[in-house]
């Protein structure tokens, strides 16, 4: 398969979400000696981009989302690997500590929103479903976060992304990380009132919220 | 001579206008017990089966006048267990946990699948599910020895396609199934179909009128699979379903449920044989346009908001809400009103009341609105 060929396929295979296929066509391209940033950036980014609109659109529904971003991810894991072997490191757009809340054990939207964000370059530490305050503010210290990023999926755990802000202006370290919410129940309105930095409705306006924070 | 509630439901469904729109409502447990606690006196006269398995009603549906009561079997009745317990197993080895929440009439509680039985690919292999022998069918007896003449009676056999397919094998993992692992879903799903066939088929023999099955395919405002997913992986199963049930009993009727938006989907239910859609959410749907629409071909179940109007309104708005649902759902027949969802135990003492005498007050057919 020609190099041209083999980057073609990989834009599409992630497209059609293909996880098995878009891995095997990642270790092509690093055995035919694609430049593994620039797939990354060049094939799987807008890749993924378009899974996005064609869901806002309407034309893909989320088993098709999640299916393209499993194999985008199962690419980026073997190019990033790469990359880091060669002793260059990935320009990070910055770091991300993100979860869903106490209480909560929804996954799937933020799973994607964090998806997303590694494509696009983001270092991203998932510290997963059901997470305490304890948890999400240490792995902040820990990893010097950039952001931080809370999912709710019910009115009732909504309150505790508050709590999480609450706790980070307790321990003094509010102005040191920015941070965004989401989740189908949250609201701009409930990101202003709790004091949060951002507040997206969907996983492709949350990198594009996260981005703009890093500018801010 | 005033007609039954049995009656009035079979002339909506046959979508022709009876005396008046029939009703019905379901509460969460914890408001059931509230109304139990606050029209004690009342339901001390009622017979009946004082207690339900898993969902306490009957007296209040007596007392409440409700046309239509129903009767829950099947995968779904793990939702909400009478139990001291905070997490619990079913009989078909799902752990639920219960998580609680505040609100101005006291805690109440929601549940949630924290450990799916199938969720590692080779669990089917060694998997038994329950034998549908041992479902207890004394409750459905009872009430349509009681109650079967007089009121309709829905036996409830739902979430058994897809949604068994979410409870079996876990959300995340069911929808990449639905696309990625066509044979693994289709075994589940046929595993849970065989089962609540044969639940559907005892309760016909028990004399039920109406069969209720259920499917969660929409989200708020979007499909959560597209149609060519649910026409290839869910369609056949519902249509074979309804197909062996109607063959066992031609008159029996049948519902389909699904929460949010699925307007892309009616014509296909129709196209199975739903005669009842259920419930309309109208914050996903505009039930005026669904009648308009699809209204001579399915009959419409519910469309009161337990999102928003009957839990945050006033009195007032729920009055609005019931009097714009008669006027655009219930000309023609056709039109069970309902609330959307279980009442919710954050919904008013006065709300509930502004429910059920609003629809006495504007119920009457023909409609005046």
């Amino acid at each position: 398969m020609a190099i041209e060929e083999i980057k073609k396929e990989l834009y599409n295979n992630v497209l059609s979400g293909d996880f098995e296929l878009t891995k095997e066509l990642a270790l092509k391209a690093i055995s035919e000696g694609v430049n593994p940033l620039e797939a990354i950036n060049s094939y799987l980014v807008p890749a993924i981009e378009l899974v996005g609109e064609k869901f806002g659109r309407k034309e893909y529904f989320l088993p098709d989302l999640m299916r393209s971003a499993n194999a985008m991810k199962s690419a980026l894991d073997i190019f990033e690997t790469e990359i880091h072997k060669s002793g260059i490191e990935r320009k990070s757009q910055g770091k991300i500590v993100i979860g869903t809340v106490k209480g909560d054990i929804h996954e799937i939207g933020k799973s994607i929103v964090a998806a997303l964000l590694s494509a696009k370059g983001f270092d991203v530490i998932d510290v997963g479903i059901d997470v305490c305050s304890d948890i999400f503010i240490n792995k902040v210290i820990e990893k010097k976060a950039d952001i931080l990023a809370m999912s709710a999926l019910l009115p009732i755990t909504m309150p505790y992304q508050a709590a999480v802000i609450e706790e980070l202006k307790k321990r003094g370290i509010r102005d040191k990380v920015k941070v965004m919410v989401g989740g189908a129940p949250v609201t701009q309105e409930h990101a202003d009132k709790i004091g949060a930095d951002g507040y997206a409705d969907n996983a492709v306006d949350a990198v594009k919220l996260a981005e703009s924070l890093m500018k801010q | 001579m005033a007609i039954t509630s049995k009656e009035r439901m079979q002339i909506a469904m046959d979508h022709k206008e009876p005396d008046r729109v029939p009703y019905q409502a379901t509460f969460v447990p914890e408001m059931d017990k509230l109304l139990r606690q606050k029209y004690a006196k009342e339901i001390e006269r009622i017979k009946g089966k004082t207690t339900e398995k898993y969902q306490g009603m009957t007296e209040l549906d007596i007392l409440f006048e409700h046309d239509m009561l129903l009767l829950t079997y099947g995968i779904s009745t793990g939702y909400y267990r009478n139990t001291q317990e905070d997490t619990y197993m079913d009989e078909w080895g799902i752990t639920w946990r219960k998580i609680p929440y505040k609100t101005p009439n006291g805690i109440g509680h929601y549940t949630e699948i924290i450990k799916f039985p199938l969720a590692d690919d080779d669990a089917i292999n060694s998997y038994v599910p329950p034998d549908p022998d041992n479902e207890d069918m004394t409750y459905a007896e009872e009430v349509i020895r009681y109650y079967g003449k007089e009121k309709y009676i829905c036996g409830i056999i739902d979430c058994s396609v897809f949604e068994a397919l979410k409870y079996l094998r876990g959300i995340t993992q069911s929808l990449i199934d639905i696309v990625a692992n066509k044979d693994l879903a289709h075994k589940i799903m046929d595993m849970s179909v065989d089962y609540h066939l044969k639940l559907g088929f005892k309760l016909i023999e028990r004399g039920v009128d109406l069969l209720w099955l259920a499917d969660d395919l929409g989200g708020e405002h979007k499909l959560l699979i597209s149609p060519k997913t649910f026409r290839e992986m869910v369609k056949p199963k519902l249509g074979y379903m309804i197909g062996e049930l109607k063959k066992k009993n031609r008159n029996i009727k049948i519902a389909f449920h699904s929460d949010g938006y699925i307007e892309p989907l009616i014509d296909d239910l129709i196209d199975v044989g739903v005669d009842l859609l259920n419930p309309i959410q109208p914050e996903s749907m505009d039930p005026a346009f669904i009648k308009k629409r699809f209204g001579s071909r399915i009959s419409l179940w519910a469309t009161v908001s337990t999102q928003k109007t009957l839990p945050f309104g006033t009195p007032q708005d729920v009055e609005n809400e019931i009097k714009e649902r008669i006027k655009t759902c219930a000309p023609g027949g056709g039109f069970l009103i309902a609330p959307t969802h279980n009442i919710q135990l954050d919904t008013s003492f006065e709300n509930i009341e502004a429910f059920y005498s609003s629809i006495k007050k504007y119920g009457s057919y023909p409609v005046k609105l």
